[in-house]
């Protein structure tokens, strides 16, 4: 054992628009054909359907409709007329949509699975609203104001206080990041704002929740993406290069009701995530070719990569040097340019592109001999899952 | 009543309701295991670290320390856009620091809130029947 039983071998992505101007189920429609297409199949050979259909900002009472602003595996099974064994809705986003399709070959119940991730992104300024009540997890939260950023906001601040490091030592990052967006051709900023920015415009965007400022968060926008998944054996047969699924990891402490923001949690819940993680794919830190981690906020990559153990506690920007960071560096960084640089599309991004950069077809981003991909996302440190892809079997 | 919009108000439930009573008294209680004596906070239905369901809550002394924190300058909803830029901290606990409260300290000046700062509770009047935990600088 150790050999991966599944593997990726096709990926659609619908265009990205930052309003809801095309239906969310017309756009999951674009994806899942176009990665059953790139897969060599037809929907006659899709025999499971998964996807995550929670939206990050739903509508009030769960009353979103499916295929205008969330898509359910009902609504892809129903639109392809799929013939399927098995379909779920799980929670966690896309590395979890993509982790339960592997399992589903996996375990034999599957030959061809598509997950898909659609993301909404609704009218108005987003997030705002008045509410009058604080039930549920929000009765220790709302009555504080406390709502994202600020939860995220709390991170950067403590590890500030910790490590003696600053705002501006983030720049170099966004700026990085950004020069990768204009390579993401499924990203927002590619697709509609190709422009570059500056250490000084990063600097002087608004703040949001200090430290965190409108350059810190993605761009809600609205999309999908999706994944043809199938069994190590049957990858073979497939048109392109598949890109194995060696290992997964999800988080391994479940809390209580309320988001735990704290460093020192966020930490040691981090490390234990990174031990599953490179465990179960038989991988070693050393073995990664390309990183791509969850990003919705820009504090979240230092934490990654110091939770995975790619540097030391307090190290990461440091670490984060832009010769490393890029694309034919020492560790390719965030090549996808992740949800900063793609919009709010969760976990998109990341699996994506590290499906892409092992098939080779990551065009203008692809790292030369990427064997080993690496793709976190799904949360903070400790509170995301994540892969490794590989472009052999074991 | 507010003189600013209203914040929203929480809705006790079977887990939380000693909380919100005991906090309208002008009492902080924190839920805790009667078996590892861990304190827990926001309640559970288990002890998170050893799995009992000897779950009491306890009055604590309201002292604590600022572990972190962030100010906000543009609010999601009215009543906080009123009260901006304001602060969310998290306070560790004098009796067990893992153990940390969400407070605004709303009497403390922003350039005052610091972590390891120390700090008590006090409770703020947020409706005729629901007073709101917070923290102001220790004297």
């Amino acid at each position: 054992v150790g050999r991966a039983r599944a593997a990726v071998i096709g990926v659609g992505h619908s265009k990205v628009y930052r309003r809801p101007e095309v239906s969310l189920g017309s756009l999951a429609m674009d994806a899942c054909m176009q990665a059953i297409e790139d897969a060599g199949l037809t929907p006659a050979d899709i025999d499971g359907v998964v996807t995550d259909p929670m939206q990050p900002l739903g509508i009030p009472g769960g009353l979103e409709i499916d295929g205008i602003q969330t898509v359910t595996p009902e609504f892809v099974i129903n639109a392809l007329h799929l013939d399927v064994w098995w379909f779920e809705s799980v929670r966690g986003s896309t590395p979890r949509v993509v982790i339960e399709g592997a399992n589903a070959v996996a375990s034999g119940v599957c030959n061809a699975v598509l997950a898909f991730r659609a993301l909404h992104s609704p009218e108005g300024r987003y997030g705002h609203s008045n509410p009058v009540a604080a039930p549920g997890a929000a009765q220790f939260l709302a009555p504080y104001g406390a709502y994202p950023p600020a939860y995220y906001a709390h991170l950067w601040a403590r590890y500030m206080h910790d490590y003696g490091t600053t705002r501006e030592q983030m720049a170099p990052f966004i700026v990085h990041n950004r020069k990768n967006a204009l390579l993401w051709e499924y990203g927002y900023w590619y697709q509609h704002r190709p422009e570059l920015l500056t250490e000084q415009e990063y600097l002087d965007a608004r703040v949001i929740s200090w430290p965190l400022g409108m350059l810190d968060a993605d761009l809600p926008v609205q999309a999908c993406a999706a994944f043809v998944i199938t069994s190590a054996e049957r990858a073979d047969d497939a048109p392109n290069r598949p890109a194995y699924v060696r290992g997964w990891a999800v988080p391994g402490i479940v809390g209580g009701f309320a988001p735990v923001t704290e460093l020192d949690v966020t930490r040691e819940r981090g490390e234990r995530f990174a031990e599953h993680l490179f465990e179960n794919a038989r991988v070693s830190r050393g073995d990664v070719d390309v990183v791509n981690v969850y990003d919705g906020f820009s504090i979240f990559v230092p934490l990654f990569l110091e939770t995975l153990g790619f540097c030391g506690e307090g190290e990461a920007f440091d670490f984060m040097a832009p010769e490393r960071m890029a694309i034919d560096g020492d560790l390719p960084l965030n090549t996808s340019s992740g949800n900063l640089g793609a919009g709010r599309m969760h976990g998109v991004p990341q699996f994506l592109d590290s499906v892409l950069q092992i098939q080779g077809r990551a065009g203008r981003r692809q790292v030369k001999g990427a064997e080993i991909a690496l793709a976190v996302a799904g949360g903070q440190p400790g509170f995301a899952s994540g892969a490794i892809f590989g472009a052999t079997a074991d | 009543m507010e003189s600013l919009p209203q914040r929203p108000v929480p809705v006790p439930d079977e887990l939380t309701a000693p909380y919100w009573e005991a906090a309208a008294g002008g009492t902080l209680v924190i839920q805790r295991c009667a078996e590892c004596t861990r304190y827990q906070h926001p309640p559970a239905t288990i002890c998170l670290r050893c799995g009992s369901n000897e779950l009491a809550f306890e009055p604590v002394s309201g002292g604590g320390t600022i572990y972190t924190y962030t100010i906000t300058y543009d609010a999601r909803t009215p009543a906080f856009a009123a009260r901006q830029p304001y602060a969310v901290v998290w306070v560790a606990l004098d009796e067990e620091p893992g153990v940390r409260l969400l407070t605004n300290m709303p009497d403390t000046p922003l350039e005052d809130v610091r972590i390891g700062a120390r700090v008590e509770v006090y409770f703020d009047e947020l409706t005729a029947d629901v007073k709101l935990p917070q923290f102001r600088l220790a004297e």
